[in-house]
């Protein structure tokens, strides 16, 4: 075993363990932001407009989170921006756990040379940390939340491949499995019945917290130009907007949409600490 | 164990070509036309013409790869497009200020990770220990460039604790004579405190963030190392046989617990040198190969954006493997483990 | 396994130290007491030493005071903190220029003290070599060398003696003065030149890029890549007298805008150029900070492919410069720090037809774009287009965000699409629409027109073609009478305001922030800073 599977292993392991509060806080908090990210947006409008009303409002009932310098209403934007961002969030973790898992799972299942390449690759993969490698690879496709949120989930998807191999070497070494052998199953067979349930589970948890730092990282992306197009709304490309507003005073342009990262990706993290507890 | 070595050192080289490889057939995808970048918005088509043949750009993708390959081997990447130097002449002058920051946040990251996790091992499923534990949510979930921003603002001109970061030292100081690169070495090295002091306190803004930023995962790891230490047969035992709880806690619980730690810093280190620096270099003046990245980025510099990508990963898979060996060191069950 | 908590404690103890080392470190504050320094922030690093290769701005502003040239551009007595340029050009290494009787050949002969930093004297060779080189392939000066109206350089620039050269042009033009002020024109030392130069690099490009063979007040005192560079006075220069000028001057690569600002406002830098317009009503609220705002012809214009389907119809043209919120974007993304655009040669362009800077050509109006879109036959809904505009680039982003809105109004949907500067340059003659802006130096309006809207030059990224004017253009050139230049030249500008090749948007005003202690900005034609200009109150 190599240290970064040890690492990845103690990532998961180490977890913390909330109270269940927390946990239900922030189950709470992303429900209501999904909802709201659905309704708001249907109701109002998603705030694309400019000048429709004047630019740099402070927060006040009609504009709860104040208007940006093009007059357009933040609090608006930023649930209209949980469709992109939560999006995709949920959308990279599931690929990487899907792809990974199915992978992690066949190279423990298929011996060594199978095994040896896919590791070998991986290893190339994971010497790049996830920005540096999402934003070579966004700057060669181009300018889109789709090829950034690819990018992302190509970053995330060794580390799971080697995550999801190391649970499945321990399960293949499980006696039933052994038995399944004995009685004459196939390798493929065996790898989705056998291996793949059972070493879905850390995975499983693994993902909660790569939608976390997908959110963070496509945040990241955004912010340094590589992301969405305006004039979408999406928070780290918000952040990037507003961030020459807090010399004049003007604090809520950027704050919010911060507010907004913080807030989804702690109750990413917060429920995978919890799922990591209850499914051990 | 030697066979084990020279087995990683295999892995390691195979690792370190794939890196090459991959980088370079990423970087054909780049958009836009190197030569026409070279030659700038004002050149005619005879002189982009020109350029390309002097990049080597007109021959066949596989003869490109053939030299870039044989250059990467004799450590040449190339020349940058946007300044006309090599670029390896220019990661390398960049690189002293990338580690030098990097070094201080990482170890800014452990003693914050390992104090923190001890902290909440000890008073484990109490107080203390949730709101270590929010915080480490929090500290991970914080998007870096967001709370950069809003810390340069409150720090330096609010309460006026830093100076404005601009680059290496403050103003009105000189840098050292170079010897090692780190300014705060290279001038303790030559005697001179004042310079020393400024030097690390212009580092110790941007390094406490990064490190703030990549301690979360620390914390963890020694926290539930350290409480399954504590919670264990032996710990018992020296409880039982009447060992204070200070001693038990050093002896028992930290000895064990920091292991995994040397293993995850492998995983800091890569955060705290490339992915979080790209943007913490580029808000902070910092002159380091983040920034770099950044500028050859925005001109589509494909030579020093691919030198850079390969320096990252090159030097991520070398400090594995000095870690793995480091580990093996410390815990010999690893090797038996695996039966080497 | 004691020695890992050692090693733990040893850390942790080292940690503390290290933050008490960083307590005793002093403010910073005149360590170079006496010497007079500037520090300047640029939002680029300096790239390249090569006065031939225009790269960054930072570059730019160091080569410009690193070398000295032939004339040099005359300033007003300072006011106001500001030395503005005469629109004339005097003697600088040069001791004297004198024009022939036809006018065909310019005699320029050196200063007796004109020497390189490293003492040896300029010689005619030199001047020779360093003409040559700027109206040379090696970089795209050569573009602007052409308005020299020299034909060959090799014929065209002669020695005659050790401190003569005649300079030889087809005919006289009043921009051959100004132009040899352009820092694109400064004196190379030539032996140093042709030691470095191999032959695959004639131009001895590596070497320049690199190095420098100081002809000008500074000299280059030391280098940190990526960060800043530091510039000291030269001392064997005689060309003007720079006793009071700063002694040290660092041009510091300050990549963010916003750190830039805090940094001019707790005095970790003295000026900062390239200010957002919302980064200078900052400085405007400062009390201890001064704005400059410089007025300049630098024409912000949203671009029509000329080709495209659509565009290459007037009516449509006019009708999307009808929609432009002009006022909008002056007041709300330029912050007031700008003026009125009236067609491509604006207000304070030499011969503009707009006197004042006021006039717009096509006043924000719905009504007359629905009608003309109408009169094209294009439905409301119908017409979907593209607008690119470099990221990089915070004003021009803005707008688009603006006049995205804004044609929304007339039913256009417009996509934003936002590139990095490579990008962009490189698709620039591609785009359907963008936005970009240009400043011609010279604030020439024949050179503006030639570059912008001559057909098949290379920077008429519209394609825009048309006949009359090209040839108005052509006539302006070969004309040695300012008089008839200027008829020219307004003929032309009329037929670029009716055809509407670009909505014209605004002229950028230079904004530049120091601190109230600085003073000495120069509001030169090239739009760069000359250090030995700036001077500190103590």
């Amino acid at each position: 075993m190599t240290p970064i599977d040890n690492a990845l292993r103690g990532n998961v392991a180490g977890r913390m363990r909330p109270g269940d509060s927390f946990a239900y806080a922030a189950f709470g908090v992303l429900a209501v932001l999904i909802a709201m990210g659905v309704v708001v947006p249907l109701l109002y409008g998603d705030g694309d407009v400019a000048m429709k009303t004047q630019g740099l409002l402070p927060p006040s009932w009609e504009h709860p989170f104040g208007t940006d310098r093009y007059g357009r209403d933040i609090f608006l934007r930023s649930m209209a921006a949980v469709r992109i961002d939560v999006t995709l969030g949920f959308a990279v973790a599931l690929s990487v756990l899907v792809f990974g898992s199915i992978v992690g799972a066949l190279s423990a299942t298929f011996g060594r040379t199978v095994d040896m390449v896919i590791m070998r690759i991986t290893d190339v993969f994971l010497a790049f940390p996830a920005v540096v490698l999402a934003l070579i690879i966004t700057a060669s496709l181009g300018k889109s939340a789709w090829f950034a949120a690819i990018a992302v989930a190509i970053a995330y998807t060794p580390p799971m491949v080697r995550l999801s191999r190391s649970k499945a070497l321990e399960i293949r070494s499980a006696d039933y499995v052994a038995a399944g052998r004995l009685s004459g199953a196939s390798t493929v067979g065996l790898a989705f019945r056998h291996v793949l349930p059972n070493a879905v589970k850390y995975p499983f948890v693994q993902s909660t917290l790569v939608a976390s730092w997908a959110i963070l990282d496509f945040a990241a992306l955004s912010f340094l130009g590589v992301g969405v197009q305006p004039p979408t709304p999406e928070w780290g490309s918000m952040i990037a907007e507003g961030v020459g507003d807090i010399l004049l005073g003007s604090w809520w342009p950027s704050f919010f949409p911060g507010s907004m990262i913080l807030l989804s990706a702690a109750s990413f993290q917060i429920i995978g600490d919890w799922l990591d507890r209850r499914l051990r | 164990m030697l066979r084990s070595g020279l087995a990683r050192s295999g892995i390691a080289v195979v690792g370190v070509v794939g890196v090459a490889v991959l980088i370079f057939f990423i970087t054909r995808l780049l958009p836009g036309d190197p030569a026409r970048v070279a030659a700038g918005q004002y050149a005619t088509d005879a002189q982009v013409e020109q350029l390309r043949r002097q990049y080597g750009l007109d021959q066949p993708v596989l003869v490109q790869f053939g030299r870039y390959m044989v250059d990467f081997f004799r450590l040449d990447l190339g020349t940058s497009i946007r300044t006309g130097q090599p670029v390896t002449d220019e990661l390398l002058t960049r690189l002293p200020a990338t580690v030098e920051l990097g070094l201080l946040a990482l170890l800014i990251a452990v003693v914050l990770g390992v104090g923190l996790g001890v902290l909440a091992a000890v008073h484990r499923h109490r107080v203390v220990d949730k709101i270590i534990q929010l915080l480490v949510v929090f500290a991970s979930a914080a998007a870096v460039f967001w709370i950069a921003l809003l810390a340069i603002y409150l720090f330096v001109n609010e309460w006026g604790v830093f100076t404005s970061p601009i680059g290496r030292l403050p103003r009105g100081y000189a840098p050292p004579d170079p010897v090692t690169g780190f300014y705060v070495v290279d001038a303790l090295l030559a005697g001179d405190l004042e310079t020393a002091g400024a030097a690390l306190r212009t580092l110790l803004f941007p390094a406490m963030l990064l490190g703030l930023h990549a301690s979360p995962s620390i914390v963890k790891i020694v926290r539930s190392s350290t409480i399954r230490a504590l919670e264990s047969d032996y710990a018992r035992t020296s409880r039982s046989f009447g060992y204070p709880p200070g001693s038990i806690l050093f002896h028992d619980g930290l000895r064990n617990a920091l292991l995994p730690v040397i293993t995850n810093i492998g995983l800091v280190a890569g955060f705290v040198l490339a992915g979080g620096n790209v943007l913490i270099e580029q808000l902070y003046a910092w002159p380091g190969i983040g920034q770099y990245a950044y500028d050859s980025l925005q001109e589509n510099d494909l030579f020093a954006l691919r030198g850079y990508v390969i320096l990252i990963g090159v030097t991520y898979i070398l400090l594995n493997i000095v870690l793995e060996l480091a580990y093996r060191r410390a815990d010999p069950r690893v090797a038996v483990a695996e039966g080497r | 396994m004691k020695h890992r908590t050692q090693a733990l404690i040893a850390m942790a103890s080292a940690s503390l130290l290290l933050v008490a080392a960083a307590g005793c470190g002093g403010d910073g504050a005149g360590k170079k007491a006496g010497a007079k320094e500037v520090i300047i922030a640029y939002a680029t690093d300096v790239d390249t030493l090569d006065p031939h290769q225009l790269r960054s701005e930072a570059a730019y502003g160091v080569v410009g005071n690193i070398y000295g040239t032939l004339m040099q551009e005359e300033y007003s007595a300072p006011a106001d903190g500001v030395l503005k340029y005469t629109g004339k050009s005097t003697l600088y290494l040069a001791q004297s220029a004198t024009w022939n009787k036809d006018r065909t050949t310019l005699t320029f002969k050196l200063r007796p003290d004109a020497v390189f930093a490293d003492g040896r004297p300029i010689t005619s060779e030199d001047v020779v070599y360093s003409l040559r080189r700027a109206l040379s392939d090696v970089g795209y000066a050569s573009a602007i060398g052409t308005w020299l109206n020299i034909s060959d350089p090799e014929k065209g620039i002669v020695a005659v003696d050790t401190s003569t050269v005649d300079v030889k042009v087809t005919h006289y033009s009043p921009l051959i003065e100004k132009f040899l002020a352009f820092q694109l024109f400064p004196m190379l030392d030539r032996s140093a030149a042709e030691k470095a130069a191999g032959s695959d690099d004639p131009w001895a490009a590596g070497f320049f890029g690199k190095d420098a063979t100081e002809s000008g007040p500074y000299v280059i005192d030391s280098q940190v890549k990526g960060q800043s560079l530091t510039l000291v006075k030269n001392k064997a220069f005689k060309a003007s007298d720079t006793a009071d000028a700063p002694d040290r001057v660092v041009v510091q690569n300050m990549p963010d805008p916003q750190q830039a600002f805090l940094a001019l406002q707790n005095g970790a830098v003295d000026i900062v150029t390239g200010l957002t317009p919302d980064l200078a009503q900052a400085v405007e609220r400062d009390p201890d900070l001064k704005l400059y705002e410089l007025a300049y012809s630098d024409v912000a214009f949203l671009g029509m492919n000329n080709k495209d389907p659509v565009l290459k119809d007037a009516r449509v043209r006019r009708a999307i410069s009808h929609l432009i919120p002009y006022q909008t974007l002056r007041d709300e993304v330029m912050k007031g720090y700008s003026g009125a655009a009236y067609g491509a040669v604006p207000y304070p362009m030499s011969d503009a037809l707009d006197p004042t800077g006021e006039k717009i050509a096509y006043p924000t109006d719905v009504n007359a774009a629905k009608k003309l879109l109408d009169e094209a036959g294009i439905k409301p809904g119908e017409l979907s287009l593209t607008l690119s505009v470099q990221a990089s680039d915070t004003v021009l982003r803005q707008s688009a965000i603006f006049i995205q809105s804004a044609l929304a109004q007339a039913g256009i949907a417009l996509k934003v699409n936002e590139m990095n500067d490579a990008d962009f340059s490189t698709n620039l003659g591609k785009l359907q629409m963008f936005l970009d802006s240009w400043y011609s130096w010279g604030q020439d309006s024949i050179y503006q027109l030639f570059f912008l809207l001559k057909s098949g030059v290379f920077t008429n990224y519209t394609g825009f073609s048309d006949k009359k004017l090209d040839k108005l253009i052509e006539q302006a050139m070969a004309t040695t009478d300012p008089g008839e230049r200027r008829a020219l030249s307004r003929q032309a500008q009329r037929i670029v305001v009716d055809q509407a090749p670009w909505a014209f948007l605004f002229t950028r005003n230079v904004l530049i922030g120091a601190k109230s202690t600085v003073s000495g900005i120069t509001h030169s034609d090239d739009a760069n800073l000359r250090y030995d200009r700036l001077r500190i109150a103590q």
